[in-house]
């Protein structure tokens, strides 16, 4: 892919039935959950206090934090 | 003979070339002849000081229900526009199984914010297939329609409703689905339509969100097969993730070169730098090839809302929201007890603003009333709180129950407000106007009359654009964008889709409650000043004086062939 058009943040987007317990361990399987699940929903917060909980395989879902602005 | 000459009209092609004045002529319902036009016609109409431009096309609608009970999308026609897409945001009205219309329809009025007894008044249901849905309104068009076909309704109807709310597809199932796709764009659907963000009448992820990746980009193939549209709803209120979907729609309009649209680009001051950041991106993909184009709403947001039915504005509020589907009788009982109001009361002032919007419903006002009362409309709920010495919730509590709930409530100017910013995004030649919701959100809003105040608000005041750039924007840029086939220009050959309109009084009306859907239904509307005339097809459709024609010469558009 050329350089200017990459991801300008770091995202996945989700499996059927994924949660966040699900996601923690499968995108950062060696750090501790309870604190990948709270990054996960600082860089997140749309998916973390949407009125509608289910994550769906077409959302995005970042897996860092946005940049300084 | 011509059937029709359009004489001495301040002509605006729809090209954005200089304007010039000239004549039309027409035979067939095409145009045949333009510039000097010499010769005889059953009809002529001397269009003197008035401009003569292309019907205007609006790219995102939601008449596909109002089409079955109104084929002319009244009162879109009388403000120019000629042709609609319907079927936006994932939902059409077919292909869809019989036992599945209970659960699409509730589902369609949910998100459109349409009221049930219109559809059970105004339609039956008599197709299934997408085929025999155009059959169902072909007839009776007053207006063009490019329908597109919802991926929501794909699902269901490949998966089944339960499955297509919760489960992916299968690698057969998306291969059924991109053969029932194939058959809707043979049927007339101008594409197919998505959603990353819609929700249901349970709160539930509409069908197409469930989908992976991976299913979108097969169907994907088959619009670029077909020369075919997508439209999505992105996530619109934050840049990231927009830029992401931006990103996600360049890269399936490379691979499988399709056109792709979204809807809405949104300003807002929760996010000032929001629009320049998706445009800097949508430059970027451009220059790479990609065709997206944003869709931007020229009208700025205003909301209305009451507390009959659950609607958009109660989104982030669950309190509000379960408090408004609560049977009438309960509802009565319920918002009188004193726990609730104080957890109603405090959930109001302080709550996650919804889709980027700045609501501050103390400056929500009196809008609409059964029986008005002149003491108390328009007064704000600051006021009228202060002066019965209560919270600003109870005292849009206690004016619903006061009123049995025939009252609806304002909000203003709560986003996308900014003109002398808009305006100059509007220059942009990537930047595309739409998404105005025609023929949803019925007792919300008014979603008319956003091309009337294009010219009145953005020629004539902002001075943002020129005349002929403003009729280009609304005509064959979106006919470009959208493959439909000779439409958006006066060319000889093109459809004889015309508006005459006054330049300087071009203007939308004020919004004002009408009770004209089925079932005594009542919604909100706009009035045009300025169109005299509206031909579609080549027959008058829509007069100033004269009002709506009983023509039916609406047709169901064709796409520039792949």
């Amino acid at each position: 892919m050329n350089d200017a058009l990459k991801p300008l943040r770091k995202y996945i987007q989700p499996k059927i039935g994924d949660n966040w317990e699900t996601i923690a361990a499968r995108v950062f399987p060696n750090d501790p959950q309870d604190k990948v699940i709270e990054n996960l929903k600082s860089w997140n917060l749309f998916l973390a206090f949407r009125p509608t909980p289910m994550i769906t395989p077409s959302d995005i879902m970042f897996v860092e934090p946005p940049a300084q602005q | 003979m011509f059937d029709l000459i359009i004489r001495n009209g301040l002509i605006c092609d729809g090209s954005g070339a200089p304007a010039f004045k000239g004549d039309i002529a027409v035979r067939d319902g095409k145009i045949a002849a333009i510039g000097e036009v010499t010769g005889d016609a059953k009809q002529i109409v001397d269009a003197k000081g008035q401009v003569v431009a292309p019907g205007f096309i609006d790219p995102h609608t939601h008449f596909d229900a109002q089409l079955l009970w109104d084929g002319y999308a009244q009162p879109s026609l009388e403000h120019g526009i000629t042709t609609v897409m319907s079927g936006n945001c994932s939902l059409s009205l077919a292909p869809l199984k019989a036992e599945h219309r209970d659960l699409l329809g509730a589902t369609f009025r949910q998100i459109e914010e349409m009221p049930k007894a219109a559809f059970d008044a105004g339609f039956s249901w008599t197709w299934e297939s997408f085929d025999d849905y155009v059959k169902a309104i072909k007839g009776g068009l007053g207006i063009n329609v490019a329908p597109l076909v919802g991926h929501s309704l794909l699902r269901m109807w490949v998966m089944g409703a339960e499955e297509s709310r919760n489960h992916a597809a299968t690698p057969d199932e998306v291969k059924q689905m991109q053969a029932l796709l194939k058959q809707c764009l043979d049927a007339g659907s101008i594409g197919m339509s998505g959603s990353w963000v819609d929700i249901d009448h349970e709160r539930h992820p509409v069908p197409a969100r469930l989908a992976e990746h991976s299913e979108l980009e097969a169907l994907c193939e088959t619009l670029g097969e077909n020369n075919a549209i997508l439209q999505m709803v992105p996530e619109f209120w934050d840049a990231d993730i927009l830029r992401v979907r931006i990103d996600q729609l360049a890269d399936l309009s490379r691979k499988y070169n399709i056109s792709t649209t979204f809807s809405p680009l949104f300003d807002s001051n929760a996010w000032p730098n929001l629009v320049y950041l998706a445009m800097d991106r949508i430059r970027l993909q451009s220059a790479h090839g990609a065709r997206v184009t944003p869709q931007m709403q020229i009208r700025p947001i205003d909301l209305s809302f009451d507390i009959t039915q659950p609607n958009s504005t109660f989104a982030t509020l669950p309190s509000w929201w379960a408090a408004t589907i609560l049977p009438v009788d309960e509802k009565r009982v319920k918002l009188k007890d004193p726990e609730l109001r104080k957890k109603l009361s405090a959930d109001l002032e302080n709550f996650m603003q919804p889709i980027g919007l700045q609501i501050d419903f103390r400056d929500a006002y009196v809008k609409r009333m059964g029986k008005p009362d002149p003491k108390l409309m328009n007064r704000s709920m600051r006021d009228i709180a202060a002066e019965r010495n209560c919270h600003f919730a109870e005292a849009i509590i206690d004016l619903a129950l006061e009123h049995d709930f025939d009252i609806s409530f304002g909000l203003d100017a709560i986003g996308h407000n900014n003109s002398p910013k808009i305006g100059q995004l509007m220059l942009d030649p990537l930047v595309g106007l739409g998404a105005g919701d025609g023929g949803a959100h019925v007792s919300n809003f008014a979603t008319y009359g956003d091309t009337s105040l294009l010219f009145s608000e953005y020629v004539r005041k902002q001075h943002s654009l020129s005349l002929e750039y403003a009729v280009r924007k609304l005509t064959h840029d979106i006919a470009v964008v959208w493959n439909v086939k000779n439409r958006g220009l006066l060319r000889p050959g093109f459809a004889a889709d015309v508006v005459i309109f006054d330049a300087n009084t071009m203007d939308r009306g004020a919004e004002i409650p009408v009770d004209d859907l089925p079932a005594s239904g009542w919604r909100y509307v706009r009035r045009n000043t300025g169109v005299k005339q509206v031909f579609v097809n080549g027959a008058l459709a829509y007069d100033l004086d004269a009002g709506y024609s009983d023509k039916k010469a609406g047709a169901v558009t064709e796409r520039v062939a792949a």
